[in-house]
């Protein structure tokens, strides 16, 4: 393990058993990492990929619904998910760290057998995810251009991306993700703001609550609104995604003082990207619930969400801003939605990179030809035209079923003693019960829906 | 310099804002009786998806004034499935110097039906306030969740086999079975640099 290999290179492991690390004769979790200073606010690198992955059609479709039926009173859900997304991120940067594997030999060690079911999952959900975000840029485009077909938009959408991806330049997407989180951000509170949304009852949404005398209808939308968030903000495979981008930057070391620094870094970027999920589901909510709540009507689509926004948007300066509200909505939709579907494709093909033992690189033509290997099939399924309102929860759904199995995986693996200095012990009191939570949210979330799926 | 792609990025967002007449939600002001009437309606919708029409009504009165507003049918109405009669005329009552808000909702273009354009006329007091058109599109292939899934599932799957063929193509024989590791080149930012020897 210690031999240095070009980046992305493969090798199989030693048929006797995981490799013996540096790290071995030192007390788990007592090294101190550099402190970061100022870094740990502005440390949002990759997170910003991963960010785009969780703020997608499904997080804006579910806040919508959340914010038109129950007000603020499930933001709460958004945190509590939030930290069990960060504690599996967090296992599969440990254990990259540890073995310097990829994410795909944590399954492999299990069973090879994991390879076939993962190749699967990954395949149909790079597309249908991905397709469900052009879907959504599709429906901004048309918005503003009704003549242009929506298969039209949805391709051209798809074409933008698959050119970023073909450029091969991991700095520069980083960058780009980062600039167009922060802009959509901006956009959802600025048209929130707009809609004269009702902030004071926000705060109170943060503490985890049942609202009294629900109707049994009300209970069940309440239910399936906390599973269909726990499929969209712990989306199943695509927690491995954080070591592919440590890969792509190198950031790999054989020094345990290294790997805790590493570690320590990595951890304040990704809590950003999960804060940022639960952020920017706070203005949907507060305008959706502007809207169902001034209005009595619940939004079908991004579209008439967008409309509805319109007329509740406040005069400044003498002038009626509801177009410019609503417009501030899709453009913030547009950027969730294209940025959610580039990386859908990103963590999509690294993963079947890493199955397949092929280099972990962006700039590679492998890489490329699964770019290709996922538009065609995304863009196709833009002709059944299927709402991506309902193409979404179904999709969230799927997630939330396929997630258990991944999560019991993970956390087996994490769980043993061959993790050296990453490993569970009494020090780490902590961390082993947000592990051992994030496995319980995943498995009742797919437990949830598993339960409605069957007869 | 920007590379071409994320121009384009930059520049449909703009290009969109800048058509704001385009937009697909009709929005318009009309004077009628005093109050003023403003109207949101979608200039499309997709078949089997409903769709609500926003009536707002506002004036300076000082004192209340009540209006019966109504949605009616007229060109093309077998395109749509409508709700029941009696939901589409609504009394209005506006507070003095406010405004009322009419929702017009659950309007369904009938799905299987020719693609045209269906128009509705908006009354005030059974007066005509303003003739709302709005055309049809072909809506989604399914509407239940079910067939959704079932047809997403399907061309994903078909699709895996596809995936399978071209990465056995192209991938060392067995590289499926087998871990892959991962060492870094040495390029480690400063920040994660052990200062120890």
């Amino acid at each position: 393990m210690n031999d240095p290999l070009p980046p992305g290179s493969a090798a199989p492991s030693p048929a006797s058993g995981p490799p013996r690390a540096p790290d071995d004769g030192t007390p788990p979790w007592s090294l101190k990492p550099r402190k970061l200073g100022l870094r740990r606010i502005f440390s949002l690198g990759a997170g910003a990929i991963l960010a785009a992955f969780f703020i997608g059609t499904g997080d804006i479709v579910i806040a919508t619904q959340m914010g038109a039926q129950f007000g603020y009173a499930l933001w709460w859900s958004y945190f509590i998910l939030a930290l069990a997304g960060w504690a599996l991120i967090d296992m599969s940067v440990r254990y990259y760290l540890r073995f310097g594997k990829t994410p795909m030999s944590l399954f492999k060690d299990i069973h090879p057998g994991f390879a076939i079911l993962l190749f699967v999952i990954v395949v149909v959900c790079a597309i249908m995810g991905s397709a469900s975000q052009w879907n959504a840029c599709a429906m901004v485009l048309t918005s503003f251009y009704p003549e242009v077909p929506l298969e039209a938009s949805g391709a051209v959408a798809a074409l933008l991306a698959a050119v970023l991806i073909f450029q091969g330049l991991f700095d520069r997407l980083e960058k780009l993700f980062a600039a167009a989180l922060v802009a959509l951000i901006a956009c959802f509170f600025a048209s929130a703001l707009l809609a004269r949304a009702d902030w004071h009852q926000a705060l109170a949404g943060l503490v985890p609550n049942i609202p009294r005398n629900m109707t049994p209808a009300a209970r069940s939308a309440w239910t399936n609104l906390i599973v269909a968030n726990a499929g969209s903000m712990i989306n199943a495979w695509l927690i491995l995604l954080y070591p592919y981008t440590m890969m792509e930057k190198g950031w790999f070391s054989n020094r345990l003082q290294e790997k805790a620094n590493l570690l320590h870094r990595v951890r304040v970027d990704y809590a950003w990207a999960m804060l940022a999920a639960a952020l920017v589901a706070l203005p949907i909510m507060a305008a959706s619930a502007s809207v169902a709540r001034r209005l009595g009507v619940i939004p079908q689509n991004y579209n008439e969400f967008a409309v509805l926004l319109d007329p509740l948007a406040r005069q400044v300066a003498g002038k009626n801003v509801g177009k410019f509200a609503a417009k501030l909505f899709l453009g913030g939709l547009f950027i969730a939605a294209w940025t959610s579907g580039v990386a859908w494709w990103m963590g999509g093909a690294y993963a079947l990179l890493d199955i397949f033992r092929l280099p972990i690189r962006m700039n590679s033509r492998p890489m490329r030809i699964l770019v290709i290997l996922f538009l065609i099939p995304s863009v196709a399924i833009l002709f059944l035209r299927i709402n991506p309102a309902v193409q979404i929860v179904i999709f969230a759904v799927f997630l939330a079923v396929v997630f258990p199995v991944v999560g019991l995986a993970v956390v087996w693996r994490i769980s043993r003693r061959d993790m050296g200095y990453f490993r569970w012990a009494k020090c780490a009191a902590l961390l082993i019960a947000i592990d051992i939570f994030a496995l319980a949210v995943s498995i009742l979330a797919g437990w949830g829906e598993l339960s409605r799926l069957l007869p | 310099m920007l590379p071409s792609c994320l121009r384009a990025f930059v520049a449909i967002p703009l290009l969109a804002c800048a058509s704001a007449c385009a937009q697909a939600p009709d929005s318009s002001f009309g004077e009628l009786h005093g109050p003023r009437l403003r109207v949101y309606a979608p200039a499309w919708v997709w078949q089997g998806i409903p769709a609500s029409v926003i009536v707002i009504l506002e004036h300076s009165e000082p004192q209340t004034q009540t209006y019966v507003v109504s949605l009616q049918p007229d060109r093309g109405s077998s395109l749509f499935d409508l709700p029941d009669p009696a939901t589409l005329t609504v009394t209005a009552e506006l507070p003095p110097h406010g405004e009322a808000r009419v929702i017009f909702s659950d309007l369904v273009a009938r799905r299987g039906e020719n693609l045209g354009s269906a128009s509705f006329f908006l009354s005030i007091d059974g007066e005509e306030a303003k003739n709302i058109l709005i055309k049809t599109v072909r809506g989604p292939a399914f509407i239940a969740k079910r067939p959704s899934l079932a047809a997403l599932l399907a061309v994903s799957l078909a699709w895996c086999v596809v995936c399978a063929i071209v990465l056995f193509r192209i991938s060392p024989p067995g590289a499926w079975r087998e871990t892959q590791t991962f060492s870094a080149p040495g390029n480690l930012p400063p920040w994660a640099k052990d200062d120890q020897p």
